[in-house]
């Protein structure tokens, strides 16, 4: 179960202290999936994708106490991507003129920060869409009762016809309906708050 | 896609699809009642019951098969890991592919304790004085590393040893989980089984067990001396009961701790453990891996021994061979460094006399014994401060070493004589200890004092130069060396000083350096100055040794085995009235010479002294020494020259079993001994046993990664030629036929295999009655024989002639030439 997160400004700001473990464990956990997604669309999947997370955040460890939090929106989201786009070339490098596993060999380390690779850019912003999304369903999951959950589940997700999933879970088929818009509804919510205090 | 994505139901629906969180639960054929256990990024995990056998597993369905060109990697690991059959480790029992192509993986399902909560390490922890449950529990890691041998064997690096990741089974025996999961198989299950919350504090947790290595970052160099550092790590967490690089302190300065800081003295936390177990787990613990246990298979060795109450290796390594690196490296010049090395761990007396004994003849003796007072009163307080007894013994002498180093110039200043000597044994002794930036940057400074202290001219500053150019040669810069020291020889020599011992030294690392240069005359004439060195000392008898040696290098290099050979006996007979028969540097000068005269024609000389060398060895250095080994090898193949077969197979056996052991089944030098027994098998007529011995090392080969070609052509050449002489030459032919395709493939039509194999093949196929396919081989192999080594040479006549009987046989003898050629 997602333990009950704080805000986003204050784990950043506990980050900063540097030795607050609780903090990092949360953050590990927060972007951990994220780094991992954008790892995979990267071509380091598996363990490679493990590497490259343990890279992000032992830069992460090294330049987040240096890290000067300003009002300017997406500040903390551009940093990361700056770590994570680097860690990505230093690995791309190390590979060296082996063929790269579908990842584009000529993404600098460095130069890929300043002019933005259009097709990381999209890597990276559907990664973050599926973060911001996680981190709702994971409050969603404490909210919601677990019959809706999974009738919300078979009939987004899974694609499933409602009645049939209605009569799986022997509740009717108005009651899925309503568990389908109730939930997406939080969802809204949740995720347009999450994206409001967003560093 | 906009900022507000989330506000448009289908799209947020679209994103939910994206995750593909289907939660249901696959079908997989032979396995029922699957219920998920954990999942995150690279997979979930169920257990689930194998309807054939009605056990309990762990099945792990990946995410999705991995493309662009690592299907190959992934396969190979998997095959590796499936036959990874081992009590002590938790193997793959299947695999597959579900209904949508995802891979799955089925583990046996283990649901025993991790190894930090079984009863033994409880007992230990409640009551220190509980020896007995001490060794339970050290004997529960030994059969760990047995698990961790046998996959290192495979070329399959664990990389994640925690001891979350060991499990103790209802029996008690030690499993280790997630073998090889964590590279290419989609990451260790550990951190699936603790699943949400608590994924973050496995990460630290992950990080905190990391080896230095992989805090640095360095993933290349991540290899089976990295589960040795986790094993270390397991030991120590478990004896101690606490972590040696906490974690409180922050992330960074966690990883900071794990490459630089020592770690603190085991038997500080429980002064109950015993000094040996101690040694071994910091051995373990050695930031180089480099230094630590080459495998797990050499740790669990030293564990056993010292449960055993036997003497562990590593003991013996902090003597011997720390004193023989030193004696390889610095030759006569600087064994000095070793004794030194020796006597800072003992309390530095032996090495004060020893200087004052050797300044001797130079100082007048009250100025000698007010220098040693002053070094001596130094060292003690450097001592002191350093604490020893902290870690492994050379580690302790590098913590010395840097504390001393950075307050000579305080403690001493306006003593240019005592620094020059403080700084002159602190290089040597860096160097010993590779550390040759350090040793440069000593050496030069010494340099500086001594030139302070005595002026331009004197012995001792040629003495530093000397020193210093001894590093550049060891660093590579032998031209530094040589364009240095040319010109200061020339001066030492008009000074008159080219007979003192201690400017012996720099005639002697001019001639290394003209040697490496390949300039074989002006290396000889430095060498001769060297070994022309009156003997006075231990000290000059050690320079008159090496330079020896270095005299049979040059006669070598010149082809002259002859007085190769003598230059090796006069260097064998100074060592051993130095430094004693048994001494490692001493078994090293008689296993050269022996390879001098062998090489030299004297087969029956060579295996005589080292039988008598290993007479010697084996007891001394223990049986299973890398010097004893050597010569084992060595003595086996000498005794198979000499068709003395029945004594060379014990002693070939003897080597493979001890290699196996020491360095392990996948180690080039214990393939090659393999090698050479299964040659002799076959000689012995054990032709079978010899095949066994060569398909074994194929497959230790072909599981190894980056495995050169020709390490597995070669062999396979060997089997067919092997199955030939056992007459079955059907086999033999066809297994040549793929040796040479392979060989065609991989290094090409011109390799040197390729062509011995297409002569050797047609020559087989022509004694198969298969002309046809033998002519187009023999007519290429006559071509490329006749280029490469001439029209005369034997091997071109011999397949020259059946080339012709070839031709013959097909009735196209008028293509024969008259001459025959």
């Amino acid at each position: 179960m997602m333990p009950s997160l704080s805000t986003h400004q204050s784990l950043l700001a506990r980050l900063r202290g540097g030795d607050d473990q609780e903090a990092w464990a949360e953050c590990f956990q927060r972007y951990r999936d994220l780094i991992l997604g954008v790892a995979r669309r990267r071509g380091f999947g598996g363990a490679d994708g493990e590497d490259l997370l343990q890279d992000v955040f032992v830069e992460l460890g090294k330049s987040l106490p240096k890290f000067e939090y300003d009002q300017e929106r997406g500040r903390f989201r551009g940093f990361l991507k700056t770590i994570t786009v680097r860690a990505i070339g230093k690995r791309l490098r190390r590979r060296g003129p082996a063929p790269a596993i579908g990842a584009d060999p000529e993404m600098a380390p460095d130069e890929a920060v300043g002019a933005p690779d259009p097709e990381f850019e999209a890597t990276w912003e559907a990664e973050w869409r599926q973060y911001h999304l996680r981190l709702a369903m994971g409050v969603l999951h404490n909210e919601v009762r677990a019959t809706d959950l999974r009738a919300f589940e078979a009939v987004t997700q899974g694609q499933r016809d409602p009645r049939a999933v209605a009569s799986e879970l022997g509740i009717s088929v108005e009651s899925v309906y309503q568990a389908k818009s109730r939930i997406l509804k939080r969802l809204r919510e949740l995720i347009a708050a999450q994206v409001a205090e967003e560093g | 896609m906009s900022e507000s994505w989330f506000l448009d139901d289908d799209q947020l629906v679209h994103e939910l699809r994206c995750a593909g969180g289907a939660s249901a639960v696959p079908e997989l054929r032979g396995y029922t009642d699957l219920a998920e256990l954990a999942r995150g990024g690279q997979g979930i995990v169920y257990t689930g019951r194998q309807s054939a056998t009605g056990r309990l597993v762990a099945i792990k369905v990946l995410p999705a098969r991995p493309s662009g060109g690592r299907e190959a990697r992934f396969d190979r690991e998997l095959e590796l890991l499936a036959r990874l059959s081992h009590r002590n480790v938790v193997g793959i029992v299947d695999s597959g592919s579900t209904g949508d192509g995802r891979p799955f993986l089925v583990m046996e399902l283990v649901d025993g304790p991790t190894i930090d909560r079984c009863d033994a390490v409880t007992a230990w922890a409640q009551d220190p004085a509980d020896a007995a449950a001490r060794d339970r529990l050290v004997e529960l890691v030994a059969q760990v590393c047995d698990g961790v041998a046998s996959a290192h064997r495979r070329g399959i690096v664990h990389r994640d040893l925690k001891p979350s990741n060991v499990r103790i089974d209802h029996d008690g025996t030690p499993k280790v989980l997630d073998f090889g999961l964590a590279k290419d198989l989609g990451g260790p299950l550990d951190d699936l089984t603790r699943g949400g919350a608590s994924a973050g504090a496995v990460f630290l947790g992950t990080l905190e067990w990391c080896s230095p290595e992989q805090a640095r970052g360095e993933v290349d160099d991540v290899d089976t001396r990295a589960d040795v550092w986790g094993l270390g790590m397991i030991l120590y967490r478990l004896l101690a009961g606490t972590m040696p690089f906490p974690r409180e302190s922050g992330l960074h300065a966690a990883l900071n701790a794990i490459v630089e800081r020592p770690a603190p003295p085991l038997r500080g936390h429980r002064a109950t453990i015993p000094p040996d177990l101690e040694t071994i787990v910091h051995h373990c613990l050695e930031k180089r891996a480099d230094d630590r246990y080459q495998t797990a298979g050499e740790l669990a060795l030293d564990l056993r021994a010292f449960l055993a109450g036997q003497p562990i290796a590593v003991r013996r390594h902090s003597t011997w061979y720390v004193l023989r690196k030193t004696a390889a490296r610095h030759r006569g010049t600087v064994a000095f460094a070793g004794l030194l090395l020796l006597s800072l761990l003992a309390g530095l007396s032996l090495a004060l006399v020893l200087w004052v004994r050797a300044e001797d003849g130079r100082v007048r003796a009250e100025t000698a014994e007010r220098r040693a007072r002053t070094a001596l009163d130094f060292f003690a307080d450097a001592l002191r401060a350093a604490s020893p007894n902290r870690q492994g013994p050379e580690a302790k002498v590098i913590d010395l070493l840097r504390q001393t180093d950075r307050s000579i110039d305080t403690h001493l200043a306006g003593e240019a004589d005592a620094q020059h000597f403080l700084l002159t044994r602190l290089a040597e002794v860096y160097a010993s200890l590779s550390q040759l930036d350090d040793a440069e940057r000593t050496a030069k400074a010494a340099l500086v004092q001594a030139q302070r202290a005595h002026g331009s001219d004197h012995a001792i500053t040629f003495a530093a130069h000397a020193s210093l150019a001894h590093i550049w040669h060891q660093q590579g810069r032998y031209r530094d060396v040589v364009d240095t020291l040319t010109p200061l020889a020339s001066r030492a020599e008009a000074l008159g000083l080219a007979r003192d011992s201690v400017v012996g030294n720099l005639f002697m690392v001019l001639g290394l350096g003209h040697l490496r240069l390949g300039e074989l005359d002006a290396a000889e004439r430095a060498f001769q100055i060297a070994a022309a060195v009156p003997l006075a000392d231990e000290g000059e008898q050690q320079v008159q040794a090496a330079s020896r040696e270095n005299l049979a290098a040059v006669a070598r290099a010149r082809g002259d085995l002859k007085t190769a050979v003598q230059f090796l006996r006069e260097a064998v007979a100074l060592r051993t009235a130095q430094l004693g028969p048994e001494h490692s540097a001493t078994l090293d000068s008689i296993a050269n010479l022996a390879f001098y005269e062998a090489e030299a024609g004297d087969v029956v000389g060579a295996e005589q002294r080292l039988a008598i060398a290993l007479e010697i060895a084996r007891p001394r250095l223990g049986p299973r020494a890398i010097t004893t080994l050597q010569l084992l090898s060595n003595q086996a193949q000498y005794l198979h020259r000499l068709r003395q077969l029945d004594r060379a197979l014990p002693i070939a056996e003897e080597c493979v079993a001890g290699r196996t052991a020491v360095l392990g089944a996948d180690h080039p030098h214990t393939l090659v001994s393999r090698n050479n027994l299964a040659m002799i098998r076959l000689d012995r007529g054990d032709i079978d046993g010899a095949i066994a011995e060569l398909e074994g090392i194929v497959a230790v080969r072909r599981a190894q990664r980056d495995v050169a070609p020709l390490d597995v052509l070669g062999p396979r050449n060997n089997i067919a030629r092997a199955k030939k002489q056992a007459g079955r030459l059907g086999d033999a032919i066809g297994d040549l036929a793929g040796v040479l395709a392979d060989t065609e493939r991989q290094l090409g039509e011109v390799h040197w295999l390729a062509k011995a194999c297409r002569a050797t093949l047609g020559l087989w196929l022509h004694t198969a009655k298969r002309d046809a396919e033998a002519l187009p081989l023999l007519q290429r192999a006559v071509a490329d024989l006749t280029a490469d080594k001439g029209p005369d040479h034997a091997d071109t006549a011999t397949v020259r002639r059946g080339l012709h009987e070839v031709l013959r046989a097909l009735g196209r003898g008028d293509e024969v030439p008259v001459d025959g050629k």
